[in-house]
């Protein structure tokens, strides 16, 4: 009887142990995480690269409904997205510096305010931290075919260079400036 | 007149067709293998000190290393955009002291052993970015064996005085102990 009594400890302590030893990956992602860049034609190096995660539509209204108007909305999923400026630029027509910055949003029904913050590396909009605001901008909605993957892509039309923030009919479309004059200037 | 009225509506309508393909946009389908991140953080409110930026492509029941992924060749450890490490604190990698900083990882797998490699190369997509002269550090690890694994990988595991970063796919790990220098008080 005791024999079977330390067999059974034994053989928990070794499944327990095998347990803490292995190595435990995380599962694939339902929203996944994908990456855009923006790249200047001539030049290797990108001006603009986009980290975030890419929620799928389940409802039929995105905004204003599964993403409440008026919250701060961590712009994708998971982790916090990220951007990073490879150059000095204008960002929705205000001056931001090179370098590495979380983007969330507060979506409204006509136009959205988008916020660039230096707290990176966080989690959703859990730890967002206004003192830690680099900008706010407020952009126009505008409203186009649907998707059903939310996706962030940089857009060129004859002078200017966007970044659209896409999901079901809803477009914003943040406006860069990245030409080496402005750069310069900075 | 006619004529050259007829030719500025036809190279008008052009325009506006080739203007109309301009403005639509095209957004990326998500990827087949998905990208991923892993962090290593001393604990869950910390800030991070090691960070895996990787694409997970799947096995769908193909052999994967000396198959799919040929061995002695340079791989881009994962999928789509190289895979992308950053250190906030200057590391040991297996056995080469590296600055903190971005890196993209690269790896010679072999049936025994592969080499890791950390290029400065960054921002370039699988290994068609890899150039030998922007190697920071190589170094070498032993293949050991698990229970299956359908994804690509990449985690951290906190050993007393390192932490593990473990690269798996099928049966397949690769572990290089990497060592985070304390900050100088």
């Amino acid at each position: 009887m005791k024999n079977i009594f330390f067999t059974t400890v034994f053989v928990f302590a070794f499944i327990l142990q095998s347990q803490l030893y292995a190595q435990r990956f995380d599962q694939l992602d339902k929203d996944p995480t994908d990456i855009s860049y923006l790249h200047n034609k001539k030049a290797s190096q990108p001006l603009v690269k986009v980290v975030y995660g890419r929620p799928q539509k389940h409802n039929d209204i995105v905004f204003g409904h599964e993403v409440p108007y008026g919250e701060i909305w961590k712009t994708g999923a998971n982790e916090a997205t990220e951007v990073k400026f490879y150059h000095n630029m204008k960002f929705g027509n205000k001056l931001v510096q090179a370098g590495t910055y979380v983007m969330h949003t507060i979506p409204g029904e006509k136009e959205w305010t988008i916020i660039l913050n230096s707290n990176t590396d966080t989690w959703g909009a859990y730890f967002y931290d206004e003192s830690k605001d680099v900008l706010r901008v407020k952009v126009p909605v505008k409203t186009a075919k649907e998707i059903d993957v939310f996706s962030i892509a940089f857009m060129n039309d004859f002078k200017n260079t966007f970044m659209v923030l896409a999901w079901d009919t809803t477009r914003v479309n943040i406006p860069l400036e990245t030409n080496n004059e402005l750069i310069a200037k900075i | 007149m006619k004529k050259y009225s007829l030719k500025i509506t036809l190279i008008f309508i052009t325009f506006l067709l080739l203007s109309g393909n301009n403005y639509a946009q095209d957004f990326k389908d998500l990827d087949k293998s998905p990208h991923d991140i892993a962090y290593y953080r001393a604990n869950k409110i910390s800030p991070p000190i090691i960070k895996a930026l990787y694409g997970r492509p799947l096995k769908n029941g193909r052999e994967v290393f000396g198959e799919l992924v040929p061995y002695d060749k340079v791989w881009r450890v994962g999928a789509n955009e190289a895979t992308e490490i950053r250190f906030y604190k200057d590391v040991t990698f297996g056995d080469k002291e590296v600055k903190s900083g971005t890196y993209v990882l690269y790896a010679i797998p072999g049936e025994i052993e592969w080499t890791l490699i950390l290029s400065s190369n960054i921002d370039v997509w699988g290994s068609n970015g890899y150039k030998e002269k922007y190697d920071v550090a190589r170094t070498k690890a032993k293949v050991s064996r698990a229970e299956s694994l359908e994804a690509f990988s990449i985690g951290f595991k906190e050993k007393k005085k390192h932490v593990n970063m473990t690269l798996g796919w099928g049966t397949t790990r690769i572990t290089v102990p990497i060592i985070v220098e304390q900050e100088q008080i």
